[in-house]
């Protein structure tokens, strides 16, 4: 098996395991499905990744990486089946726990399987719409990734740059001193899987392709969220609404680490507010470690949400075993190989107060994030659109999604109260990569507020 | 959602959508090129080792930009800003190399075709 079809299957056999040991039972509908499906192909990036950079960090070798998670994933879809051919009735017990969607989308054991299960299907022109926005922007990304393979600054200066040296370096190389300008703090989960797709001899699609598949993550996890939340209709217009926003495009195509960040943290608020059994949380608490494996500031995010879910009162514990290992990852690579943060090490507390107590900062920055929102080239109208959409129907919005969203906007501020950098010079180069993180969050947010006809709850 | 709500989407995403299609087919514009910094350092990956570490000069005004162009272009090996023992020329004009090099007591070792050279301090 050569090491490109080894990582390949690491990918699809790792992920289709972990979702197999998360949800156990058969889908209840046609979007859980895909939801099921696009969390493989994250859990599957991301774990690979992990894995695969662990072993790189500690011997200077990661293809044993793919061939265990191709093990691991094997022997737990086996085991899968096995338990549903041995307990068909027991196959459906973890999902009691779940949440019984508004649109009745959870169909019965033995019922058959339609898009969310709801009365109303979604109608021809939603559907044809979206297929033909999905197609465009993934022609668009394919034509932009073409003419500029090697994405765009972040990922040219930090991102595919440490690729290159995971690639062909060593440790001690990958993480000079003398390269401090290049971030080597940052967390591995972008650049090691780039890493190992040039290792495979993928060339530049090794950078272009998981670029692709973070910005199609984002968009099918989405739908498929939005649609088991609320139907197929609001799933297919939450999908369109983030392939209707330029940021999408303009920040997939660049290859930069937000993306694959907001698909993370989307999968984490997802899994945690659609589903109250505990291995759905181990993988929500699993997918926020992967958030925070690929950047620093989604740790902070992963913590808010554990605030988040102490605020809705729902077990902690099944939630940080799934973030278990790779925290410990992060914290070894943290102690052992990454120079000190950049912004951390200029930050005194004394200068915290000051900037907290600085009126002017506050106004700043709330200008900017009022300004930014709005932005047409970056937003469009459909963000925008939803945005005012939760502001007006914020009561009916699921609690632990509008709670984490909070907690990720005052997590935002404080990021900007308390940079050692030039405020005005910050906002400007970050807040609208920051605010990507959060935007399809902010979107299924926003479906979720959507109210079905009387009929459709009916079922 | 109602079929108007859902028409209503529709034409918001479009927005958004036709802002995609003027950035990327119309201003970017046409003929189709390729732009990648890799070609240009090709023949210095081919004469450096893997562990090397070396200074980087150019005449470039945005140096910044042409420098990790060279770093991102020469991983794993480390490139430092300005001058060092083995360093890397990166020149637009490569007439002015010979008198750059010279005014800093460097001497060409190697030069290509692209306006790219390795100097290294002269004896």
């Amino acid at each position: 098996m050569t090491r490109g079809a080894l990582l390949i299957a690491g990918i699809a056999l790792g992920g289709t395991g972990v979702v197999s040991w998360g949800f156990p039972g058969p889908a209840r509908s046609r979007a859980e499905l895909v939801f099921r499906g696009a969390l493989a192909l994250l859990f599957g990036m991301g774990l690979t990744s992990a894995a695969s950079g662990a072993l790189w960090l500690a011997a200077g070798i990661s293809w044993p990486a793919h061939a265990a998670m191709t093990f691991l994933g094997a022997t737990l879809l086996a085991t899968a089946a096995r338990r549903r051919r041995t307990s068909p009735g027991g196959a459906h017990a973890s999902l009691d726990g779940a949440h019984a969607s508004p649109d009745g989308a959870h169909r019965p054991p033995g019922a058959a399987r339609s898009w969310s299960g709801a009365a109303r299907p979604a109608p021809p022109e939603l559907s044809i719409a979206f297929a033909v926005a999905a197609t465009l922007v993934l022609s668009l990304f394919v034509e932009h990734s073409l003419r500029y393979p090697d994405g765009g600054w972040d990922a040219l200066a930090i991102w595919n740059l440490r690729a290159r040296s995971l690639w062909l370096g060593t440790p001690a190389t990958a993480f000079a001193a003398e390269l401090a300008l290049d971030h080597p703090g940052y967390p591995l989960l972008l650049p090691q899987l780039v890493a190992d797709g040039l290792r495979s001899g993928a060339g530049a699609w090794a950078h272009i392709a998981p670029a692709i598949a973070f910005a199609a993550l984002c968009v099918a996890l989405l739908a498929s969220a939005a649609a088991m939340l609320r139907g197929p209709r609001t799933g297919l217009a939450a999908g369109l609404a983030l392939l209707g926003t330029p940021a999408l495009l303009q920040l997939g195509v660049t290859q930069c680490a937000d993306v694959p960040v907001a698909a993370s943290l989307l999968a984490a608020c997802a899994l945690a507010a659609l589903f109250t059994d505990r291995r759905a949380l181990a993988l929500a608490g699993c997918a926020a470690s992967l958030a925070a494996w690929t950047k620093n500031e989604a740790i902070l995010h992963g913590a808010l949400l554990v605030l988040a879910l102490l605020w809705a009162r729902r077990p902690l514990k099944p939630f940080l075993l799934g973030a278990l290992p790779v925290v410990l990852l992060l914290l070894w690579f943290k102690l052992r190989f990454a120079l000190a943060n950049d912004l951390a090490a200029a930050t005194t507390a004394a200068g915290v107060l000051r900037k907290v107590a600085d009126v002017h900062r506050w106004l700043a920055i709330a200008g900017a994030l009022v300004s930014r929102v709005w932005k047409f080239e970056l937003w469009g109208l459909a963000a925008p659109a939803a945005v005012l959409l939760l502001i007006a129907r914020w009561r009916a919005a699921d609690r632990l999604l509008l709670h984490a969203l909070l907690l990720f906007a005052t997590a935002i501020v404080a990021i900007y109260l308390a940079t050692p950098l030039n405020l005005v010079e910050h906002l400007g180069s970050s807040l609208d990569r920051l605010l990507f993180q959060l935007a399809p969050v902010v979107l299924l947010a926003a479906a979720s507020s959507v109210t079905l006809p009387r009929v459709a709850q009916r079922g | 959602m109602t079929r108007a709500a859902a028409g209503l989407c529709v034409a918001l995403a479009a927005a958004g959508l036709l802002r995609d299609v003027s950035v990327h087919l119309w201003k970017e514009g046409y003929p189709f090129q390729s732009s990648s910094p890799l070609p240009r350092f090709e023949p210095l990956r081919a004469l450096l080792p893997l562990d090397a570490r070396v200074g980087y000069l150019t005449d470039a005004p945005d140096e910044l930009k042409t420098y990790f162009e060279a770093l991102y272009s020469l991983a794993p090996r480390v490139v430092l800003r300005g001058a060092e023992g083995l360093t890397v020329a990166d020149f637009s004009d490569a007439r002015k190399l010979d008198d750059f090099a010279r005014a800093r007591g460097l001497r060409v070792v190697k030069r290509f075709d692209n306006g790219t050279a390795l100097l290294s301090r002269a004896p």
